[in-house]
């Protein structure tokens, strides 16, 4: 498998079976991850903060530091490859509270809630989600197989499924 | 009920409605003096033990740009003064269910229909908590009258 | 497989919401119906099947708890499979709604994840 390494504040798609998108010391920062199964195109965007009306000349110049700038982006660079939108398994990771002052810093808070908002207003479910936490994460792309991996500080690599927080599902006695 | 209990139950079930299903942040507390303005209100009566009333109010740009965000609609502006007000009783549907339940899970709590209100509400003293938080454009008013015991 | 589905609330923002999963979930919804009490639920399923139902709970005229127990007592429709969708969440209510027979019961405030997560376990276990 060839290993394509996604930094932060950047973005890769790929649309070749043996390419592995990856991306390291997801902290605050909040991957998020799209596969197309049919046309075989996956795309994994590394983000650092959740608006970029705080640096518009920035986010000219690094579009993908930022929640807004960065998802359409890549998403349209998907398109741009095949993919379509209605196809699409979707997955985040990231967004964990790094800094330990009663949440002043939140911005792992700050931009999965800005990843969430612009996901549901593009009109586009979250497949998989692990956010959160304290822990630093690592994950992995399959382009070829659409199967994505994460990793916390000191685990081992495991598939992320479909999450069910939330629901209340009753215990029959 | 223990001191503070209600507040807690304000801010963890506002911020819980908030965060879920409008995707938007509680920046904390709204400084004391800071004036809710150009606000819109929405109450409800509640029954149980004991039974209530619920006032919420947020400013109007904040309310209609909650309201997109809810309903998934890019152009907040394209939203009618209707579709804004049933967001905001639905909000407060919530933050009320959210609130009763963290106060009230052993009883059956009934939450009455929640209703635009024309102007701020007027109860204050004892047995009246109120708490607001900053939204980044706006302000979030939480009021919660509980009657007797 | 396409699915038809009843929403009960006297919302309607939470109706649109709840619409808006649906048209994005991948699921096959042929119809999605709508009432916003119990009362209007029961008039909508004199006229079409429908193959599963949400309801929230506290609504005029007749409460979604009125509303599933009138469920039950029909000899179709108690084969219905409802998900209750509800801002209350008490240990009582859900205990309640559970002895009634709902298939689920969610708490407000979902994410959409949860809700699409949700409609297809029930849908699933549907006898459609």
């Amino acid at each position: 498998m060839n290993l394509v390494i996604v930094g932060i504040s950047d973005c890769r798609l790929s649309n070749r079976p043996d390419d592995a998108l990856v991306t390291y010391a997801l902290g605050s920062c909040v991957a998020v991850a799209i596969h197309d199964p049919v046309a075989r195109v996956g795309g994994l965007l590394h983000i650092m903060l959740p608006e970029s009306a705080i640096g518009p000349e920035k986010a000219r110049q690094s579009p993908f530091m930022f929640v807004d700038t960065g998802v359409p982006l890549l998403f349209r660079s998907a398109y741009e490859l095949g993919a379509e939108k209605r196809r699409l398994t979707v997955w985040i990771a990231g967004g964990a509270q790094v800094m330990n002052d009663n949440g002043a810093f939140d911005i792992g808070r700050r931009n999965c809630l800005a990843v969430r908002k612009i996901l549901w207003r593009a009109g586009v479910l979250i497949h998989g989600e692990e956010t959160g936490g304290c822990a630093s994460r690592t994950v992995r792309l399959e382009v070829g197989t659409g199967r994505f991996w994460l990793r916390g500080a000191g685990e081992t690599e495991r598939e992320l499924a479909a999450s069910k927080r939330g629901a209340e599902w009753p215990s029959r006695s | 009920m223990p001191e503070g209990e209600q507040e807690k139950a304000i801010a963890e079930g506002a911020r819980e409605v908030l965060e879920t299903m409008f995707f938007a942040e509680v920046l904390g507390p709204a400084p004391a003096e800071a004036v809710l303005e150009d606000e819109r209100w929405v109450r409800l009566e509640f029954q149980g033990n004991p039974p209530g009333r619920l006032s919420v109010g947020v400013s109007a740009p904040a309310a209609r740009r909650m309201a997109a965000d809810f309903l998934g609609v890019e152009d907040a502006e394209a939203l009618s003064e209707a579709q804004v007000g049933e967001v905001l009783c639905e909000l407060a549907n919530m933050i009320g269910g959210s609130i009763l339940s963290r106060l009230e899970s052993e009883t059956i709590f009934d939450l009455g229909r929640p209703e635009a209100a024309a102007s701020a509400p007027e109860e204050a003293g004892a047995g009246v908590v109120c708490c607001r938080f900053d939204l980044g454009d706006g302000m979030l008013a939480v009021r919660l009258a509980m009657r007797g015991g | 497989m396409a699915f038809a589905i009843l929403i009960v609330d006297d919302s309607p923002a939470m109706r649109s919401f709840i619409r808006r999963v649906m048209d994005l979930s991948g699921l096959e919804v042929s119809s999605c119906l709508e009432a916003s009490n119990g009362e209007e639920a029961l008039d909508v399923l004199r006229r079409h099947w429908v193959d599963a139902v949400l309801t929230d709970i506290n609504m005029p005229c007749m409460n979604g708890e009125q509303f599933v127990r009138r469920l039950g007592e029909d000899a179709v429709l108690k084969s219905v499979p409802v998900l209750v969708v509800s801002t209350d969440a008490t240990d009582v209510r859900i205990r309640r709604m559970l002895e009634l027979g709902v298939r689920g019961y969610l708490k407000k405030p979902f994410s959409p994840e949860v809700l699409r997560e949700e409609l297809e376990r029930v849908l699933e276990g549907s006898d459609a």
